[in-house]
């Protein structure tokens, strides 16, 4: 994690609308000189990151909770505990446990969301100044009200494109052809496919050896039922997980490395849809700009493998 | 769009971001209460069903 964003992580919010311009506020500091779209970065990554501590923290408080109350009952021989109500007990912890998990990745989400549809506006209004001399002119964007009736863009297609605000784009589906990034690398969509149930289930019993591997790596507890009491329940939350994931995922999406032949799946979560050589740009950009840079992309997309990502991108930009 | 409401625009996007912020963090913390209240409720329980014992005990 940058060192500026953890230092900032202790200076306090400033809520006071007046002091807003001499006070600054810490996903500020160091971008003065920068875009909107910069600056919405990082403060989309000041808040994922303050959000992923806030989980961090509170799973361990939950987990220090169980302790005192393990210890509790053995320190006051409560007898009249019994496995049942203490298993009820775990699963009720278990159950706001995930609420929680849940609650924190919504509100990433919808972060994510207000900062990427903004940025697509504004950038719009941000480029087109910058196209004039540099300097900050500003000019009327095309807006929805300054959209063509839609017999006059039928006459022109190529025109109707470029009129149409990047956030109409954004809505349309994700379609074969279409430029993606994701995971420090650029894709052309190959193949976007839902899977059958019976297809899902395939996927989930294929993935289970290494389910296996992550839940012993991240717990340091053994797999499903060959482990402790504790192992086993652990366990079923850690499924839970994983099917909901796997839920969220949404269709299989098969895509070509740009450049390349291999082809790989993305998840649809992980991606960034790529509409204009500008973004792509600005995404190559960003990376190399500076030293957290990796970090601040990584938590903006919620994906994570951020220095092979930065590796990559690197070479890149010479592809295209 | 002027730069005024560029700023302007700017400012909301960031309003919102970091409401969505509290907005988590406060639900969070009802959470966290609430474990915390499950826990102690149910100690509370277990021990004064222990204090009665131990008077049932005494009495007898």
């Amino acid at each position: 994690m940058n060192e500026q964003i953890k230092n900032e992580k202790n200076l306090e919010i400033n809520k006071n609308e007046t002091n807003s311009e001499t006070t600054k506020r810490p996903w500020e500091l160091g971008v003065e000189d920068q875009s909107f779209f910069d600056r919405k970065f990082k403060a989309l990554e000041y808040f994922n990151n303050k959000l992923n501590t806030t989980k961090e923290q509170s799973t361990e408080s939950a987990k220090g909770e169980i302790v005192k109350f393990e210890q509790r009952v053995n320190n006051l021989d409560l007898d009249s505990c019994t496995p049942e109500e203490i298993a009820t007990l775990k699963n009720k912890l278990g159950d706001l446990e995930k609420q929680k998990s849940e609650i924190i990745q919504s509100g990433q989400e919808e972060m994510k969301n207000i900062a990427t549809e903004k940025a697509n506006v504004e950038d719009v209004d941000y480029e087109e100044v910058e196209e004039k001399d540099g300097s900050k002119i500003s000019k009327q964007p095309d807006t929805t009200e300054n959209v063509k009736p839609e017999d006059e863009e039928a006459e022109d297609d190529s025109k109707k494109e470029i009129g149409k605000p990047t956030e109409k784009l954004k809505e349309k589906p994700l379609e074969p052809g279409d430029e993606v990034y994701s995971n420090g690398n650029f894709y052309k969509i190959y193949n976007i496919h839902t899977p059958t149930v019976e297809e899902e289930q395939k996927i989930w019993e294929n993935g289970k050896i290494k389910r296996d591997k992550e839940f012993s790596e991240t717990s340091g507890l053994l797999p499903y039922k060959e482990g402790s009491e504790r192992s086993f329940q652990e366990r079923e939350l850690f499924e839970e997980k994983k099917k909901k994931e796997l839920k969220e995922r949404g269709p299989i999406i098969t895509a070509i490395i740009k450049g390349g032949e291999e082809k790989i799946e993305l998840d649809l979560r992980n991606i960034i849809r790529v509409e204009t050589p500008e973004q792509r740009e600005k995404i190559v950009k960003m990376q190399k700009e500076e030293d957290g840079a990796e970090s601040r992309a990584a938590n903006f997309m919620g994906i994570g493998d951020t220095k092979n990502m930065v590796d990559k991108i690197t070479e890149q930009p010479g592809k295209f | 769009m002027n730069n005024s409401q560029l700023d302007k625009n700017e400012g909301e996007t960031l309003q919102k971001i970091e409401a969505i912020y509290n907005d988590t963090t406060s639900k969070i913390k009802i959470l966290e209460q609430e474990q915390k209240n499950i826990v102690s409720d149910y100690l509370k329980q277990k021990e004064q069903e222990k204090i009665e014992q131990i008077r049932k005990l005494l009495l007898n």
